[in-house]
């Protein structure tokens, strides 16, 4: 069987090849076309047969399951006539980029080798549903948004359009125009003629119908009956109850206030009608606008003053009352006003009222003391300005008042000693208090005189020490003294500017010697019989100086001597070895023993200089406080310990020697303490150098002041006495020389 | 039913359509027929992987429209 198809198939082939080669050259040549070049060396004979023998079982099955070859052979026979179909329409599959079979030959191929015939997938079923990856359960098809939304909004605008149409339809009336159009001018003049007629003839009607009112009397009876009717029913009784919006302070008593019921919601669920005057409705509004704005500034309030008045009084504490007006809006509204007729209520009202007042004013013994703190401010770095005035007082200044006295001296001369006070701008001097205000020149006049006096006593007391003072000397000197005493005490002296003037124009030695000036010695009149005791005057600046012509001693020499001149008289030489020293002293050739040449003024010789109250151990405290624990620890005691030695001042002399027993200088001394701390002493270069300054230094000191170190001077006073000339001759050559 | 497409890169390429439960070998049966080169001659690899012939072709999860390499031994 298989080597007959075998025949049949070869046989097949050469006739296929023959009638569909013009195709076959041409899907060939197609394929060339798109394909690279290089390929086509690789298009062998073989590949080339492949659609050929795919062609061929594709023809042998045309049905989908043929897997017996029984059938298949049957169907070949029929091969022939499907042939023709074939070559005139080409299978799609074969024409795309790759060799691919369909799906008839592919199962015709497989059916060859043994396999099953491929797995179609079944067409989904046109119901919209699909099956699931496992195949067991429909799913309901996702609905289009997109497809949603356009089917929306067509539907949309085909109801508009609908809905347009029937408003056009509802509001098809005949324009104006097209209505007149319709009437001629006579139609519409006979129109409104019938409609006046029509009037006239109900006016008519009603006249008519009056009349046989009036001649029945019906008329009057229904007014009075309209009147008694509105009097029943509503009089001054049914007001009462009724509520108005008002405190009776808002109405006034003067004058009638019209009231009118409140506008009120229609659907509103109360029905009780409220009084209102609309003037005070908008007073109220505008008072109320304006305590709110206050409120608000408030803000919270811890301790509310108003709230407290209002528990006071029984009422509910408020409970943060400024937000109850946007809780309840007109909560407020509902419980003010007053009932007309409830005489209770109003007295109650009136109680409460006057107890706020009092509430708020408090009774005899309240204080008011408000809780409400300041509130809280940052403080600030600066100084606020009222603090700035506060601190900083204006002096004022008194530059005036001196000036004016300036402008006006005040007349010492004209003030007789207390008659008038002195008008001075700052001291109020009491008349009694007021000493005898005495004249300047005079008070100066008189510590002169003083001064001079005191001089003169001295000096007497002074010579009276080279004699015993006898003891009726004695006495007399003290007769003497009282005497004076007394006569300085009545002594008058006649003063006057001019003679102060001239006197303080300084010394002139010639003034008043010629005797020409008569009139200055009467001036300077002492009474001559007293002052002439006074053996004394001394020199006091030049003036009034008296030499007493009987005592010839000068006046102070001794003292002033004593004072310490820096010239003294010099030594006299010749009384005796003493004198020799004492001269040999003055002049510096002998240095004083004990080698103090100057004694040091110590402190004791200079307390006289030191200040009173001023000592060391004031310098001392200050120390002690300024760095008093804290630099020293806590193991030192006060630094004045000992009081009692408060004035032990010793006279401390550092000195110091070195281990020859020179003294030394500060600085020599520094450096000696200086190695001897360190344990190091200097270089033996630097000490070579001392000891060489050192030997100079005593070379220096034991050479003569009066000769060269050679002795020269002495060679040439022994020469000049060889010679007995007072010269000598020098000469550089021997035989120059004259000896 | 799936479509894989075998390439030896040297100039052919085949689309061969197969079901997913034949095997490789089944595949390199349907490769010959359609290249004309003989089936055991023909490796099919995916980059490392050689694919063997007893195994089917869901069990190495080749699906439609895949790659495979052609490869001659």
């Amino acid at each position: 069987m298989g080597s007959k198809k075998h025949k049949k198939e070869s046989k097949k082939r050469k006739h296929r090849s023959r009638s569909r080669s013009p195709l076959d050259g041409e899907e060939r040549e197609r394929k060339r076309h798109r394909k690279h070049k290089d390929r086509k060396k690789d298009r062998s004979p073989d590949v080339e047969e492949v659609p050929v023998d795919s062609h061929l079982e594709r023809e042998a099955e045309p049905s989908p399951a043929p897997s017996s070859s029984s059938s298949a052979r049957r169907h070949e026979g029929r091969d022939k006539s499907q042939e023709s179909e074939r070559d005139s329409s080409p299978t799609p599959a074969s024409g795309s980029a790759q060799e691919s079979l369909s799906i008839e030959e592919t199962n015709k191929l497989r059916a060859k080798l043994g396999l099953k015939p491929l797995e179609v997938p079944e067409k989904p079923a046109d119901d919209g549903k699909f099956k699931d990856d496992l195949g067991e359960f429909y799913h309901v098809p996702a609905s289009n948004i997109a497809a949603q939304k356009k089917a929306d909004k067509l539907r949309e605008k085909l109801a508009e359009r609908r809905d347009k149409r029937d408003i056009d339809n509802k509001l098809q009336t005949s324009l104006l125009a097209e209505g007149s159009d319709d009437e001629d001018a006579s139609a519409w003049v006979r129109k409104t003629r019938d409609m006046e007629k029509q009037k006239q003839e109900a006016a008519k009607r009603a006249a008519l119908l009056d009349e046989m009112d009036e001649v029945f009397g019906v008329g009057a009876l229904v007014a009075d009956d309209q009147h008694r009717d509105r009097q029943e029913a509503y009089h001054q009784e049914h007001l009462k109850g009724l509520r108005v919006a008002h405190t009776l302070d808002a109405l006034p008593e003067e004058r009638e206030t019209v009231l009118t019921l409140a506008d009120k919601e229609v659907l509103a669920d109360d029905d009780e009608d409220v009084l209102v005057n609309v003037n005070i409705v908008d007073d109220e509004k505008y008072k109320k606008n304006i305590e709110e704005r206050k409120k608000a500034r408030t803000g919270y309030q811890a301790y509310d003053e108003e709230a407290d008045i209002q528990a006071a009084l029984g009422y509910s504490r408020p409970v943060l009352a400024k937000y109850d007006d946007e809780i309840e809006p007109s909560k407020g509204d509902k419980t003010r006003g007053f009932f007309i007729g409830d005489e209770d209520a109003l007295m109650e009202q009136k109680l409460k009222d006057m107890m706020r007042a009092e509430l708020i004013a408090g009774g005899p013994d309240k204080v008011l003391e408000s809780l409400q703190s300041t509130g809280l401010r940052p403080a600030s770095d600066y100084l606020q300005p009222d603090e700035l005035q506060a601190r900083f007082k204006k002096v004022k200044k008194k530059g005036k008042i001196r000036k004016k006295a300036k402008q006006e001296p005040i007349d010492v001369e004209e003030h007789e000693a207390g008659s008038v006070p002195l008008d001075t701008d700052d001291t109020e001097i009491s008349q009694e208090v007021t000493a005898p205000v005495l004249d300047e020149d005079e008070v100066e006049v008189d510590t002169e005189l003083q001064a001079a006096l005191h001089r003169a006593r001295r000096l007497r007391q002074g010579g009276d020490q080279h004699r015993t003072p006898k003891l009726e000397e004695i006495l007399q000197q003290i007769k003497e003294e009282k005497t004076e005493e007394s006569q300085e005490a009545g002594g008058s002296m006649v003063l006057d500017a001019t003679a102060e003037f001239c006197r303080t124009l300084g010394d002139i030695p010639t003034y008043g010697l010629a005797g020409n000036r008569e009139h200055t010695a009467e001036i300077m009149d002492f009474d001559r019989e007293e002052a002439e005791p006074e053996p004394e005057s001394g020199a006091s600046g030049g003036a009034w100086s008296r030499v007493d012509v009987r005592t010839d001693r000068p006046a102070d020499l001794e003292h002033e001597g004593a004072s310490g001149a820096g010239l003294e008289a010099e030594p006299a030489l010749g009384a005796g070895v003493a004198g020799a020293l004492r001269l040999a002293l003055s002049k510096g050739y002998l240095e004083r023993d004990g080698a103090l040449p100057a004694p040091r003024p110590t402190r004791s010789s200079l307390a006289a200089l030191a200040a009173l109250h001023y000592s060391i151990e004031d310098k001392t405290y200050g120390e002690d406080d300024k760095y008093g624990r804290r630099e020293r620890g806590g193991h030192s005691g006060p630094l004045s310990e000992f009081r009692e030695k408060s004035d032990f001042r010793p006279d401390i002399k550092l000195e110091y020697v070195d281990d020859d027993g020179r003294p030394l200088c500060p600085k020599e001394a520094f450096r000696y303490l200086s190695h001897k701390f360190h344990g190091k002493g200097p270089g033996k270069n630097k000490q070579e150098k001392r000891i060489k300054k050192a030997v100079q230094e005593g070379l220096m000191k034991k050479m003569s002041s009066t000769d060269t170190p050679l002795n020269t001077l002495q060679m040439l006073q022994q020469k000049q006495r060889e010679t007995q000339s007072p010269f000598v001759v020098l000469s550089g050559a021997k035989r120059d020389a004259p000896n | 039913m799936l479509e894989v497409t075998c390439n030896d890169r040297l100039g052919k390429k085949v689309r061969v359509k197969c079901n997913p439960d034949d095997t490789v070998g089944d595949l390199k049966k349907l490769i010959a027929a359609q290249t004309g080169t003989r089936y055991d001659k023909i490796v099919l690899k995916k980059w490392y992987t050689v694919f063997k012939d007893h195994i089917k072709l869901s069990d190495y999860e080749i699906h439609d429209g895949m790659n495979l390499e052609l490869y001659y031994q």
